[in-house]
């Protein structure tokens, strides 16, 4: 018996070779997210690079990185981090800290190992940039005698600096600091540090791991490779041949010493870190809509491409073909045309990585050592891709098995009108999924709000959002159901719709009757737009939700178009801490540059005779052991939990934050302290140091009862103080200063401020919260508005090239240019607006999940968002349709 | 007497109720082997369709129609496709070949359909192709050839393999009469000498005429026949 | 029409005998036009009479016989016969159009059944003449010439019988049935065609 699918395969070939236009159009349609995905699938392994490649990054030609630690003895956790070192844990009951710096590591090391050190990101250096301003930079320590280190630097220009007084420069950093031209490091470049030397620039080096970084190359020896006393010294070892790494490793922990050999980190051992079920569970569901996207894409194209062989297929019939031959023929050519677009798009991407290294790199700041292509991964691709093809073929296929030969011979197909129903179960799975994401939701509701009862009661609760799997599943099946239902009744629901064209002038009755007539196209491709819309609309719900929680849990650091600026010590800043010493004068000047009303201050509070001492890798840090409030009647260890160390304010300052303010002044002002650790119980507390605890004896202070009803940052786990009860406990040490502003700042008065701080990140303006809706909001729509004109412009110029014929009689009936134009843009927009209401009704339903799962504290619903798809999305449909349609149409034959 | 194609009180209804229309009504045929009948009528008196109907493409609202005994209507619908890619050939008016496939692949479709190897198909093809003189044409494109040399790889195809029966709808409607005129003289030989069975549909009386015999059909009633003609010799004489 | 003009076509190249005449006439029209040999000396003599053949010179055959040859007066006739196309008039009434007009004015004739009757035997003719035309396939061409003729014009006749049952198909249609009579009937008198 030969190949049955041989007539077939040999028809699908050469039909997708006659019609190389739509042919092209599937194949896109197939290839190109094909090709996304697999060069995604490429980029991120090679952005995180495993074995040997990550072995040469991180230490070189070595064969072990030696860790000195700050603890005098330590074990191991038995799990690698992300750079394969092995992480490690001390006694935290011992005192056992120890200066790294001290430990002679050579000494702990065989006979005949060769060292180098390698420090990252543990040590800073403020560094003068233009003017008088200065910040912080991240020093890379690097020995470049002997070879050891080679791998983990790329050298750009000069050399790597040897002696102490020299250092190389990141290029990003040193074309910040205007050092490089053209590519060219400036002869006689230097840099100086804060606190007087100069370092001669001697070269540009980058890091293969972060090619945009601002960091400072130097030797070991130099003043700027310094840690920290708390901070981890690294080594690269050569050790001898032979040595055994095993108990090397263990007789090493007992001087706090990690070694991490070389083939731990070529050959990790099991990863501690978990998936999050949630985060595949997500990636699964955006790569099962994408391919639903892709399948009634193409599937539209498809459906025309079935039309258009519909007498072909009744010739098959009439030579004696059985109707599964129809459908193979049909499908073969979607298994094809599959095959080409998935093998095309991996292609593609392949060449696009290996011909464009340059620009991946540099966009994602990172050296690709060597590109890794994995084979599992791209053929997975490749399948899903030739699959969705397949799938795209599937409904025309059956469609096209359906017809009665005579009806085929005649290319005659049905028209719209009373005969088309509404398929029952379709509807069924509609109202079913929609009852099953009602039920979901209450369900939800119930839970979310339970949840938030319990939070109330309990300060220490997390009061975000929940994630209850099975009103989720619900829910999500509900919505899978809604949409396949809505999938598989479109088509008739356009039919259906014919009907109410008597009511609507000629253009309009045109285009449904047409609509109806070719809803074997007109269908799938609503259905695409339904989707990407549906899409959006959820991201839009979830977008405005999230940004709502996020408001809510904002804290301000300031009153509303205040000028914060934060000194030495301070940490509510993005994670930097500021290093600007408070200076009355210094003060002065940056109230004078900008336009001040008044100042407050708020700073720790330190007892009486406290000695300042400088802290951090080269002293940048001023620290004074701070007065800190212990609640009366608590064991050591849980009072140290709920204290919180003084922080003074002026009564008035609080006043002015509104609310309950003018109370808690009152309170400040009565002498009492207001704590604001959870937890924290008692009308008394004792003061103390970290170092020296209060005794039973100490003086009490009384707490307040009260908190002020608006936060700032700094106010988080302190404890409120009055500024005359604090002079009388002890110095203030200013931390922030307040300015309230006449008027928003000009740039230039901003600029002059922080030239007097010397530091980019000194200086805030109070703002409230800078929601990112806008932007991630507009990018959204944009997204949308591409699929949908994609799903569009698709269904327009097929239905160009399908409808010529009739095109043609109206034409020959003397119908104006414009109005073929008309037709086919209400066509459009009717399509478009048909698959933005559905698509907005089926994003609705993920709706309220996204309020609940961010935490929310009011349902969001992005009105604005919405109303702009479903009005402008199909108002550009309906455009660019008459834009591509061509006035002049060519006299065309009606017979194919 | 072998009847290769015998229809019965034949009736073929679309619609129901007032709407009816009435394709056929009663009509009774048969053709037997070696036998060209001709089938006339106006325009809607129902010539097409009996022929859909004699070839299983269309289903009759009653009657029988029985193809070597056998009766479609007790046949399944693949059983149908198998008499019409084995035993029974249909060429139509125009467009019988599919564009995509060369002439020689056209008529070896329903040999491939059915699952014959694609060389040993060709082969049959290429005979049946050179029955119909034009063997020089098996591996050209349907857009290349002219419409009478398309009617030919139609008639191959109907005829390529062991068919027994012939139905031929307006086969010389889109060709000059003098390629009619050939095509008709091909479907003669095929009855003469292949003793296959042949039913033509045609409005052109001298294209009928080369038929044994002449049925007229109007509103889907048989009206009239004409012939068979006695033998030639008996003519003769009586001139 | 009178045969005289095939005559003198067939004189036109040599002067022949009247039985040779008979002869080449019908093998130039085969064997649908016998010819009686009486006929044709009759027609001779009125030619010969209006001058347009003469007797030609010379003996005759053994049997008393001579030999006739056309006249310039005879070819100008035949020139002229050549060039001037059959009109409308010059063919014979149509006996079939008269019988059908009869059939319609005469009450209880069923001009139908008439009609195709008379369509199954033309095309039973049309059937014969075809088979004539496959077995002289390799024939004279001036015979083919004929039977073509006659193909044709039986072909026409069928045409015209199509459209007349067609034309009374619609005029039965718009006309009420009398009472009792079966629909095929039409006893109107004084139909206009």
């Amino acid at each position: 018996m030969a190949n049955p699918w041989g007539p077939a395969l040999r028809i699908a070939r050469r039909t997708a070779l006659r019609s190389p236009g739509r042919t092209a159009l599937i194949a896109a349609l197939i290839g190109l997210p094909v090709m996304a995905a697999s060069w995604l699938g490429m980029i991120s392994l090679s952005m995180s690079p495993k074995g040997e490649a990550l072995a040469t990054e991180q230490i070189g030609r070595a064969d072990a990185q030696v860790v000195v630690t700050p603890h005098r003895t330590v074990k191991l956790d038995n799990q690698q981090d992300i750079d394969g070192s092995y992480l490690y844990s001390d006694d935290p009951a011992a005192d056992d800290q120890r200066d790294p710096n001290t430990v002679d590591v050579s000494k702990l090391l065989p006979a005949g190992t060769t060292i180098a050190v390698r420090t990252a990101s543990v040590t800073t250096a403020t560094i003068a940039t233009n003017g008088s301003a200065s910040a912080n930079y991240q020093v890379d320590v690097v020995d470049s005698t002997g070879d050891l280190s080679a791998g983990t630097y790329r050298l750009d220009r000069g050399r790597l600096p040897r002696a102490t007084n020299e250092v190389a420069l990141s290029p990003q950093l040193a074309k910040h600091l205007g050092l490089l031209t053209d590519g060219k490091l400036e002869p006689d470049a230097e840099v100086s540090t804060d606190d007087g030397p100069t370092y001669r620039v001697v070269g540009i080096a980058t890091t293969p791991g972060a090619t945009r970084s601002l960091s400072i190359w130097a030797p070991p020896g130099s003043p700027l490779s310094r840690v920290g006393a708390d901070a981890e010294l690294r080594y690269v070892a050569d050790l001898p041949d032979g040595t055994d790494l095993q108990a090397l490793q263990e007789k090493l922990l007992a001087y706090g010493v990690v070694v991490t050999p070389r083939a731990a980190i070529v050959h990790p051992g099991p990863s501690n870190v978990s998936y999050s079920g949630g985060g595949s569970a997500a990636v699964m569901l955006v790569v099962g809509f994408g391919v639903l996207e892709i399948v009634l894409l193409a599937g539209t194209a498809f459906a025309v491409s079935a039309r258009r062989q519909t007498r072909t297929l009744g010739l098959v019939l009439a030579a004696g073909g059985t109707p599964a031959d129809v459908r193979r023929i049909v499908l073969t050519q979607g298994v094809v045309i599959g095959l080409a677009g998935a093998g095309g798009g991996i292609a593609v991407a392949v060449l696009a990585m290996v011909a464009g290294k340059p620009l991946w790199e540099l966009l994602f700041a990172r050296l690709i050592s060597d590109i890794q292509f994995p084979v599992g991964r791209l053929v997975m691709v490749g399948v899903i891709g030739a699959v969705a093809g397949v799938l795209a073929a599937v409904v025309p296929a059956h469609s096209a098995a359906k017809q009665s030969p005579m009806a085929a011979l005649a290319g005659r197909f049905a028209s719209a009108g009373t005969g088309v129903r509404l398929r029952r179960p379709a509807l069924f799975l509609v109202a079913g999924g929609v009852a099953a994401v009602v039920i979901g939701t209450s369900w939800m509701a119930a839970l979310y709000a339970q949840h938030q009862k319990e939070a109330a009661g309990d300060p220490n609760a997390y009061q975000g959002g929940i994630t209850p799997e099975r009103p989720i599943a619900l829910i999500l099946l509900g919505i899978t159901c809604v949409i396949a239902g809505l999938v598989w009744v479109l088509p008739n629901l356009i039919a259906r719709a014919a009907t109410i064209g008597r009511a609507l002038p000629l253009s309009g009755r045109l285009a449904l009757r047409d609509a109806a007539r070719h809803r074997h196209r007109t269908g799938p491709a609503a259905a695409a737009i339904m989707m990407s819309v549906a899409g959006t609309a959820a991201m839009a719900f979830a977008l405005a939700n999230s940004f709502a929680a996020s408001a809510k849990d904002y804290v301000p650091t300031g009153r509303d178009g205040d000028a914060i600026i934060r000194f030495n010590g301070d940490n509510t800043g993005n994670g930097d801490t500021g290093t600007v010493i408070w200076t009355a004068a210094l003060e002065r000047n940056v109230a004078d540059a900008l336009p001040t009303k008044s100042i407050s201050r708020l700073g720790p509070v330190s007892p009486m005779g406290a000695k300042p001492e400088r802290q951090g890798p080269q002293g940048q840090f001023v620290y004074t052991e701070p007065l800190v409030a212990f609640p009366v009647g608590l064991s050591d260890q849980a009072g140290d939990m709920v204290a919180a160390p003084l922080l003074a304010v002026d009564p008035d300052f609080i006043a002015s934050l509104g609310g309950n303010g003018a109370q808690v002044a009152a309170e400040l002002r009565a002498g009492k302290i207001i704590v604001e650790t959870p937890g924290f119980e008692g009308d008394h507390a004792r003061l103390g140091t970290w170092s020296d605890k209060p005794s039973a004896k100490e003086k009490r202070i009384a707490v307040s009862t009260l908190t002020p009803s608006h936060q700032l940052a700094a106010f988080d786990r302190q404890a409120l103080v009055g500024t005359e009860t604090a002079r009388t406990l002890g110095t203030i040490n200013v931390q922030q200063t307040h300015l309230a502003l006449t008027r928003a700042p000009t740039k230039s008065e901003l600029q002059t401020a922080r030239n007097f701080l010397g530091s980019e990140s000194a200086l805030k303006i109070e703002k409230g919260y800078q929601s990112p809706a806008d932007k991630a909001l507009v990018i959204l729509l944009s997204v949308a508005a591409v699929v949908t004109l994609l799903g569009v412009a698709i269904a327009v110029s097929l239905s160009a090239a399908e409808g010529r014929a009739d095109l043609a009689t109206l034409a020959a009936v003397g119908a104006k240019p414009r109005q073929r134009r008309n037709l086919a843009a209400a066509q459009a927009w009717l399509i478009g607006q048909l698959g933005c209401l559905l698509g907005v009704f089926v994003g609705a339903l993920y709706g309220y999940t996204a309020r609940v799962a961010f935490g929310s504290p009011y349902f969001a619903i992005p009105w604005r968002e919405l109303g702009g798809m479903v009005v402008l999305i199909p108002l550009c449909a309906g455009l660019l349709a008459w834009l591509l349609t061509r006035s002049r149409l060519p006299m065309v034959s009606r017979i194919d | 007497m072998n009847v290769i194609l015998d229809i019965r009180n034949l009736t073929r209804q679309h619609g129901t109720g007032d709407q009816a229309v009435h394709a056929l009504r009663g009509v009774d045929l048969s053709v037997a082997a070696g036998e060209l009948v001709a089938v006339m009528g106006p325009s809607g008196s129902g010539k097409s369709t009996l022929l859909t109907c004699a070839g299983g493409l269309d289903q009759p609202t009653s009657g029988e129609i029985l193809i070597d005994g056998n009766d479609l209507a007790t046949l399944s619908r693949n059983a149908v496709a198998a008499l019409r890619r084995r035993r029974i050939g249909y060429v139509f008016q125009d467009f019988n070949l599919i564009p995509a496939l060369t002439a020689a692949e056209n008529v070896a479709l329903p040999l491939e359909l059915d699952g014959t190897r694609a060389r040993t198909a060709r082969k049959y093809a290429e005979a049946a192709l050179l029955e119909v003189a034009i063997p020089e044409l098996a591996n050209r494109f349907p857009d290349d050839m002219s419409g009478g040399q398309r009617q030919r790889v139609a008639i191959a195809r109907a005829i390529v393999g062991d068919r027994r029966l012939l139905l031929a709808d307006e086969p010389t409607g889109a060709l000059d009469s003098d390629t009619g005129e050939a095509v008709l003289q091909l479907l003669r030989d095929r009855c003469d000498q292949h003793g296959i069975a042949g039913v033509l549909v045609t409005h052109d009386a001298r294209h009928a005429a080369w038929a044994d015999r002449v049925v007229y059909l109007r509103d889907g009633v048989l009206v009239g026949q004409a012939g068979p003609l006695p033998e030639a010799d008996v003519l003769l004489e009586t001139h | 029409m009178s045969i005289k003009h095939g005559l003198l076509a067939l004189l036109r190249t040599e002067a022949k005998y009247g039985y040779q005449l008979r002869g080449e006439f019908e093998a130039a029209t085969g064997a649908t036009w016998p010819l009686n040999i009486g006929q044709v000396y009759t027609t001779l003599t009125r030619l010969e009479r209006d001058g347009l053949v003469a007797a030609a010179p010379g003996e005759g055959d053994g049997d008393g016989r001579s030999m006739y040859e056309i006249t310039d007066a005879g070819r100008a006739e035949l020139t002229n016969w050549f060039e001037t196309p059959v009109t409308r008039e010059s063919r014979p009434r149509d006996e079939l159009a008269i019988k059908l007009a009869l059939a319609l004015a005469v009450p209880g004739v069923n001009v139908t059944a008439v009609v195709h009757r008379q369509r199954t035997s033309t095309m039973q003719a049309l059937q014969e003449l075809t088979r004539l035309k496959r077995q002289s396939a390799d024939g004279e061409i001036s015979w083919r010439l004929v039977l073509e003729s006659m193909i044709f014009a039986a072909e026409a006749e069928i045409r015209w019988l199509d459209h007349c049952e067609a034309m009374l198909s619609r005029h039965q249609k718009s006309q009420p049935p009398k009472a009792g009579t079966p629909k095929q009937q039409n006893t109107t008198p004084g139909v206009r065609r």
